[in-house]
């Protein structure tokens, strides 16, 4: 192309630019009188100024980061202004999808409500689909529980619905006051699953139902709103896959959203039955069924955790429904909002009048044999997978932190990166303010951390291009630091055996072992690819390690017994994952942690390492943590089984106990 | 230029001052070190931590500054040229690997994978990034330093001030010359 016609294209789509684009084609053709194609050229380039900010400004890579939404008080509308045959009279309130307002229906005389998407939003094209969705699937539906679409419409850059104008308040209001009285409870409850009955039959899912979105009116009519995150569910006759949302955003409200929402995992209507036992119990007991301090401790609750017993002045039928609303797997709950609906009738069989339960008082001696057979059972019973107890957020200062971490029990000590740079930092295990550890060698990954939990075992990183570097002794408690013999690791990748005495390290796609002044070196395995993540077992027989094979393929965890020249991959036949990485035993030995990817998801994994004679146990892997976070390198505290994992982009980490 | 031995390091700083300050020669000792590790970074980012997740080669930069750069040693224009550097270099490690991994441009697999090899790396972001690049060889063929700022602010997430120091024009210019970018190779990704 030549220099002068490119920098008339450029010319004139500046210009264009700055014009609204009512405007921009009466320009080009006054400026292109005679060339066809240098107008088509500028066109073309400004079809494509909003889209190319989706693809350079917001690429996939920072799509976590949150949407900048207008500051308060800046409102999208002034009363009295005009949308389609629609004026403005005033402002109800915003929520996260756009600001609501009361508006006049200047041709049918009546009022409505008008939900305008704001201009800044309305740039984002995922936002106006969303925002188009809602109409779209509220509009396609007629249920008096159902608020109703009356318009949607696009003025400019202002996309709005207009609906109609519920008069009451949300839910969420009235919970606020306490718990809902019982019969209260079934009128509304009964209303929701009507309503959802409806939707569901039209093949909609809502998908974010929770207290402030079910409107009561003063006559205690209940209206279904903001059907924003609704979803179009396939259905027989349409084959093509609506996928809605992009992988790896997770929609809904932490505390409302069912266990398959949390693992973004596909939901069906099922999903918004889950979120309708959340309401459920809330209403009940006037406070959140999934408690949490933030969204992953409730999101962890959503997954894992039984809500709170229901008060005792609650019908135990109610508490049935309620507990069948809330099965974490969606096969166990009620199948349909139908079946909610008739089960909550206040004539239906499942919900009689609140009774005391009868006490059963016969066969005592059937009882206590059965309890015999039971004791014997319980002697010989298969041990239950491992699970994680409880989990505790450590930190949450917003610095990426770099793997390994190292634990002496009470503290923990990581790389994080801050504007100065790299420093080395430790936190408590029980969570809090993370601050600096003195340390005598400077720029150094952490390696290990000596049995005895008084030295690091460090790999200061010259400022070279060799991915190789010197291991260093640093005491942890203060002093000066020793080098290790002239020992030298590749990527840091080295651990001391649990007597101390001896350290195993890689260097040049060799596993080597040597005595802990670096003296007696031996070979131990060779291997085509960067070994790291090394660690020795508890009994001192073996080391595992992971392996990157290079080239991206998939890295894998191995195991190299000490006594012997052979290695081989620890899970050769699994399969679930896609790569594994970065193990290390408890300290009693019993479990091996490591982290794998499942399903686009990084998780923490353990196996089963030691198991007694009589008993029966699969030996595993068994899933660790849930979470849409990444839980990446689990070190083990050495003062209990507790496992640590964390994640490196909005930077908490969390620690939990087997 | 000799090969470099562990436990014999080099004052990147001083290379980095001196390369900006129009020693050449300097640029032949860095760009080694700097590709190193960079890919170093990456691919500890790509393929151990988090190898089925997104990575920020923004943040791949700004690590290997840090740890090659003294912080306190180093001016605010030797920061920009430590990152038009990375920026060169992250675009093609970041090419390469997603070419290694199997991607093409027509959005398939060049080579069959199973379906446990296909979500180890999200796959639209490969073929993003092999297209994005495609279309910036084009764009550098017709106004080269518009490639070149985009190269900056998307590879190593320059500010528009920065560019502009590197590349001696007004930051406004930056802005418009980047704005009208973004739409050529959006449209030239359409394609």
């Amino acid at each position: 192309m030549e220099t002068d016609r490119w920098s008339r294209i450029q010319q004139l789509y500046h210009a264009a630019q700055e014009l609204p684009p009512s405007a921009r084609a009466e320009f080009l053709s006054q400026s292109c009188l005679n060339d066809p194609e240098l107008r088509r050229e500028v066109e073309s380039l400004l079809a494509y100024e909003k889209q190319a900010d989706g693809l350079l400004e917001n690429p996939e890579w920072k799509a976590d980061t949150p949407p900048e939404t207008a500051p308060p008080g800046a409102r999208a509308m002034a009363v009295g202004s005009q949308l389609g045959s629609f004026r403005i009279l005033d402002f109800l309130g915003a929520g996260g999808m756009g600001e609501v307002y009361r508006a006049r229906d200047t041709r049918l005389h009546r009022d409505v409500a008008i939900k305008v998407l704001p201009a800044g939003l309305a740039r984002e094209p995922e936002r106006v689909a969303r925002f188009e969705r809602e109409a779209r699937a509220a509009g396609a539906l007629n249920h008096p529980n159902i608020v109703a679409v009356h318009d949607i419409g696009r003025d400019h850059d202002t996309y709005w619905i207009a609906t109609e104008l519920v008069i009451g308040e949300p839910l969420a209001k009235m919970i606020e006051r306490g718990p809902v009285v019982v019969h209260r409870v079934l009128q509304i409850a009964t209303q929701v699953a009507d309503g959802l009955a409806a939707a569901h039959a039209a093949g909609i899912v809502h998908r974010d139902l929770k207290p402030a979105n079910i409107m009561i009116t003063r006559d205690w009519r209940v209206k279904i709103v903001d059907f924003g995150l609704a979803l179009r569910q396939r259905t027989s006759q349409d084959s093509t896959t609506v996928d809605v949302t992009d992988e790896g955003t997770i929609l809904g409200t932490a505390g409302y959203m069912s266990p398959e929402q949390v693992r973004r995992e596909a939901v069906d209507h099922r999903s918004d039955l889950f979120s309708v036992g959340v309401v459920l119990h809330e209403m009940c007991s006037g406070k959140r069924a999934f408690p949490g301090a933030s969204s992953i401790e409730v999101m962890n609750a959503v997954l894992k955790d039984q809500p709170a017993e229901l008060p005792a002045s609650v019908p135990p039928a109610l508490v049935l429904i309620v507990r069948r609303c809330l099965e974490k797997d969606p096969a166990r709950r009620f199948q349909s909002a139908a079946d909610l609906g008739f089960a909550l009738q206040p004539s239906s069989p499942s919900l009689p009048p609140a009774a005391a339960p009868k006490r059963r008082t016969r066969l005592k001696w059937a009882a206590l044999a059965a309890a015999a057979v039971a004791a014997v059972f319980w002697l010989t019973r298969p041990l239950p997978p491992p699970q994680l107890t409880a989990t505790v957020q450590l930190t949450n200062d917003g610095r990426g932190k770099r793997p390994p971490w190292l634990s002496d029990g009470s503290r923990i000590f990581f790389r994080s990166l801050s504007a100065a740079g790299m420093e080395t930092d430790q936190v408590s295990v029980k969570g809090g303010e993370s601050i600096a550890l003195p340390l005598p060698v400077k720029n150094a990954d952490l390696v290990d951390i000596s049995p005895d939990r008084t030295e690091l075992l460090l790999c200061p990183y010259e400022k070279s291009a060799v991915p190789v570097c010197e291991l260093w002794v640093a005491p942890l408690m203060g002093g000066s630091a020793r080098r290790l013999g002239s020992l030298a690791a590749q990527d840091g990748a080295a651990a001391w055996s649990p007597d101390g005495r001896q350290v195993v390290y890689a260097k040049d796609q060799e596993l080597h072992i040597a005595t802990n002044d670096g003296t007696e070196v031996r070979k131990l395995a060779t291997f085509s690819g960067v070994i790291y993540a090394l660690h020795w077992s508890p009994d001192g027989s073996t080391v595992r390690f992971s392996v990157d094979p290079g080239a991206g393929a998939p890295g894998s965890l191995w195991e190299a017994p000490i006594d012997g020249n052979r290695a081989y991959p620890l899970l050769p036949g699994w399969k679930t994952a896609t790569y594994t990485c970065c193990g290390t035993w408890t300290p009693d030995g019993k479990y091996f942690v490591f982290q794998a990817g499942v399903n686009g998801m990084t998780n923490v994994w353990a196996l089963r390492e030691k198991v007694a004679w009589f008993q029966r146990a699969e030996r595993g892997p068994f899933q660790l943590t849930n979470s849409p976070l990444e839980m990446l390198h689990p070190v083990s505290s050495p003062d209990g089984s507790a496992c640590l994992s964390t994640v490196t982009r909005n930077a908490p980490s969390f620690s939990g106990t087997i | 230029m000799e090969p470099l031995q562990a436990g014999h390091p080099v004052d990147v700083t001083g290379l980095l001052r001196a390369w900006s300050a129009g020693d050449r020669s300097a640029l032949d000792q860095l760009a080694p070190i700097l590709h190193a590790e960079l890919k170093r970074i990456a691919r500890r980012c790509m393929m151990r931590e988090r190898p089925d997740h997104t990575l920020q080669p923004t943040a791949l930069v700004n690590e290997a500054f840090l740890r090659l750069i003294n912080v306190q040693g180093a001016e605010w224009q030797d920061r920009a040229h430590f990152f038009a550097l990375s920026a060169q270099m992250m675009r093609r490690i970041l090419v390469k690997s997603a070419i290694a991994r199997g991607a093409s441009k027509r959005g398939g697999s060049a080579r069959k994978v199973s379906l446990e090899d296909a979500v180890i790396v999200s796959p639209k972001r490969d073929v993003q990034i092999i297209k994005l690049d495609e279309a910036l060889e084009e764009l550098a063929r017709v106004d080269p330093r518009k490639a070149q700022i985009v190269e900056l602010r998307f590879f190593a997430g320059m500010n528009f001030e920065e560019i502009a120091a590197v590349l001696k024009v007004s930051s406004r210019t930056i802005v418009r010359e980047w704005s009208v970018s973004k739409a050529w190779l959006a449209r030239e990704m359409d394609r």
